[in-house]
């Protein structure tokens, strides 16, 4: 396997949370090698910072509009259901612009990976506050600090029947790595939000260091709904004092959307 | 022979399926039918009427004023009060009251619904058509041995009072157009059918996925219009064939995608059904004032094709022609409808045959470039999946790989390179005879302009009174100088549209095309007979 990049000029800024994101999945595609060749993904982005990624990544892509990915991963796997299909989406992309396409991508179980590159900001239009910015977080359209409680994306990705819903953190590379080949791994869709510091906008470095602990190292039965749902809960995206769980809240089986369409 | 027949009843009580078993039954007996379809946006109740025109002579438009009125309530009754001439039959419901009038007992296999075994037997009874000649429709309906039973009692309860003999083979298939755009798309290859319901293009979605196992294609229902597109998108970039369908507000939020199939070049091809507008409008009545709209929407500049069919037969080859454009120079293809020739009945003798044209396609041979920059602007394709090949396409502008640029210099040559696919298919499609529909007295004085749908009464009228009709089926790219040959010589340019604002004109006046004359309709239903003669005799003559 040639080298995964394709030499264009890397735009993030120095310690940007996507240089995280990207060396885990580049991980994790060479690690599954063996079982998927690099001709067999494809990896789609909406529009933000995180798009870039599809410039940077020698692998077939579709640099799609704001909020668009899903549906047309969608539309690339009912096409050819060989393919590995990657979305990386951002949290105003897909929490905002594009919600319906992720919630209905999570109902039907299109078998498609999505990674948020969720950094709470609207970071390349110059920090907007997003779905899931805190209270706290002062963009410049809402410089008195936002007027809305923040989504929890887990919470919603569990209600919306997403059969592979987890949680990463750009910091912890190896830990996502696994998180994502589990991910692409997974026959069905699946869910990994990614907390992702931005140094210029929201840098939450020091906040995920102290506060994230690792589902692995607890009892959690990623099987039961009812505890996966609990898991979710216990951080709402707003309080910086709490534990945040990162890891895989829920793992089942479902019948595969494109299977059901194609009849296969 | 040249007859109109009206059916009027509530929406469910089965008005549509009696109006198309008898085009059914005129067709076999080898007469030309052309059947409009009128009802109000609701499920049961209301007022639902169909006029049926039937000929030995080809005939594409209905009169207002019928011959038959068959009323099957009270309201149809009073509804089509206007539509009468002298000497116009009534026949009503046995418990109507009405002057003159024949009684029949329009039975139902429901209460309140499915009627139409009782109109069937009534009309073929008053027409003096033979009981057999309506067994084979009756026996396919649901309930079989009970709608035989009602079609019998009700064709004995009536005289009857005309003479509608066989007269020849039957004169083809009844179909609407919304069917022949679903075949025209199959027989040019079509895989995917991606569409969120809106009328009047959701028969083709129902069409579709009805026969999905049989014509071989797949129909997909995502959440809205967006996903629709955006599936539609993904399906194309990976190498299978997808047309959407929708009508003007859908197609409004495809808009922001058709702009991205420009950039990204994607062949998707999009099928736009009018409806009145603006906005929601008047959802199940006719229009076609999207023209514009189609043709502007999208930001920025890229190629498009804009394809406009009159008649069910041009639904047919325009719609496979525009899967094989669509694949050819790898831009969205617009085949742009309405409800009058989406739903209407006609009688048409259909010879399909498949037409896949291959596109020009990557060789293998050294580094695959999405978007290499050639003479014609048409770059290889390859699909993900492909060994060696590491397809991007993007949203963004880009380089020949497909990876994001915004240097000065590479900006405007990829800007070029698009727009010498534009120049490269302006060429092709613009020389095709095709391209434009002549039809009428060739040194008539008046010419007649006209676009899709209206072709029907338009051409109607010219035959009758001796006008030319010359009516473009490319409007993007627009096919000038054929349009310019056909009107050449003529004393007097007319222009007939539906729409309020004179949209067709306008377009053809950014052609540098002036007419002396102008005849629109915009009330959501469709010119009639006599009302567009009497139109144009006026403007013509007055």
């Amino acid at each position: 396997m040639g080298s995964l990049y394709t030499g264009a000029e890397i735009t993030w800024c120095r310690l940007c949370g996507n240089f995280g994101i990207m060396s885990a999945f580049a991980w994790a595609v060479e690690e599954l090698a063996e079982r998927i060749p690099p001709e067999r993904f494809v990896i789609l982005s909406g529009i933000g910072c995180h798009g870039k990624i599809v410039d940077y990544l020698k692998l077939n892509s579709f640099y799609a509009l704001h909020g668009r990915a899903l549906p047309t991963a969608t539309g690339i796997k009912l096409a050819n259901p060989d393919l590995q299909v990657i979305c990386f989406v951002g949290d105003g992309d897909v929490y905002a612009e594009g919600l319906s396409h992720l919630i209905f991508a999570a109902k039907r179980n299109s078998d498609v990976t999505v990674l948020v590159h969720d950094n709470r900001s609207y970071s390349l239009t110059t920090g907007q506050f997003t779905p899931t910015s805190p209270v706290t977080f002062r963009g410049k359209s809402t410089p008195k600090g936002s007027p809305e409680d923040p989504m929890n994306p887990i919470a919603l990705m569990l209600s919306a029947g997403a059969t592979f819903v987890a949680r990463g953190y750009a910091g912890y590379t190896d830990h996502l790595k696994e998180l994502i080949k589990r991910a692409i791994l997974h026959r069905g869709f699946s869910f990994v939000n990614v907390l992702q510091p931005c140094v210029v906008f929201y840098n939450t470095y020091d906040l995920y260091n102290r506060l994230t602990y690792r589902l692995e190292d607890t009892d959690h039965d990623p099987g039961s709904y009812e505890e996966a749902y609990r898991r979710a809960l216990e951080w709402d995206y707003n309080r910086e004092d709490v534990k945040i769980p990162i890891g895989v809240f829920y793992e089942v089986e479902k019948p595969v959307y494109e299977e059901r369409i194609l009849g296969c | 022979m040249d007859l109109n027949v009206l059916i009027g009843g509530k929406a469910g009580a089965g008005i549509k399926e009696a109006g198309r078993m008898l085009a059914g039954v005129l067709a076999n007996l080898g007469y030309h039918v052309f059947g409009y379809v009128d009802y109000p946006s609701l499920i049961r109740g209301g007022h639902n009427f169909v006029v049926l025109r039937f000929s030995d002579k080809k005939v594409r438009s209905t009169d207002r004023r019928a011959d038959v009125i068959v009323a099957t309530d009270r309201r149809s009754v009073e509804a089509h009060l206007k539509d009468e001439k002298e000497g116009t039959l009534w026949i009503v419901d046995e418990r109507i009251d009405k002057e003159g009038a024949l009684k029949a007992p329009f039975k139902e296999v429901a209460p309140g619904f499915f009627k139409s075994s009782s109109v069937l037997g009534v009309l073929l009874k008053v027409l003096g058509i033979p009981v057999e000649e309506g067994l084979p429709f009756i026996e396919q309906l649901p309930q079989r041995e009970k709608n035989l039973n009602i079609y019998r009692e009700a064709y004995g309860s009536v005289p009857a009072k005309f003479e509608v003999e066989r007269i020849g083979e039957i004169s083809g298939a009844v179909v609407t157009g919304n069917e022949c755009v679903a075949l025209g798309a199959v027989d040019g290859g079509l895989e995917f059918y991606v569409a969120y319901p809106m009328t009047p293009a959701s028969p083709v979605l129902h069409y579709l996925a009805a026969k999905q196992d049989e014509l071989g294609v797949k129909a997909v229902h995502p959440e809205n219009e967006i996903a629709v597109v955006s599936m539609a998108v993904g399906i194309a970039y990976a190498g299978r064939r997808v047309m959407v369908g929708t009508s003007g507000g859908g197609f409004a939020l495809m808009t922001e995608t058709l702009s991205l199939m420009g950039m990204s070049e994607t062949p998707v091809v999009l099928y736009e059904a009018q409806r009145a507008g603006p906005s929601t409008g008047v959802p199940t009545y006719t229009a076609q004032s999207d023209l514009l709209f189609v043709l502007f929407a999208g930001h920025g500049d890229f190629p498009r094709v804009v394809l406009a069919p009159g008649y069910p037969e041009e639904a047919y080859e325009l719609t496979r022609y525009a899967l094989n454009v669509a694949w050819k120079f790898q831009v969205p293809v617009i085949v742009l409808g309405d409800k009058h020739l989406g739903e209407s009945y006609f009688t048409v003798r259909l010879r399909r045959e498949r037409v896949v044209e291959e596109p020009r396609l990557w060789t293998g041979e050294g580094e695959f470039k999405r978007y290499q920059i050639t003479e014609d602007g048409v770059s290889p394709l390859a699909f993900p999946g492909r060994r060696g090949a590491v397809v991007k396409a993007t949203s963004y502008e880009h380089d020949e790989r497909g990876i994001t640029v915004e240097d000065a210099d590479l900006v405007r040559r990829m800007q070029e390179k698009r727009l010498r696919k534009w120049k490269t298919l302006e060429e092709e499609l613009t020389a095709a005879e095709s391209s434009v529909s002549v039809s009428g007295r060739e040194d008539a004085d008046t010419v007649v302009l006209t676009y899709g749908s209206t072709a029907g009464a338009v051409e109607d009228v010219a035959e009758e009174v001796g006008y030319r009709v010359v009516r473009p089926l490319l409007l993007e790219p627009f096919p000038r100088q054929k349009v310019l040959e056909h009107i050449a010589g003529a004393q007097r340019l007319v222009v007939v549209e539906g729409t309020a604002s004179g949209q067709f004109e306008k377009l053809l006046n950014m052609h540098g095309i002036r007419v002396h004359d102008r005849v629109r309709k915009f009330d959501g239903r469709p010119f009639f007979r006599e009302e567009l003669k009497d139109l144009l005799r006026g403007v013509v003559h007055g």
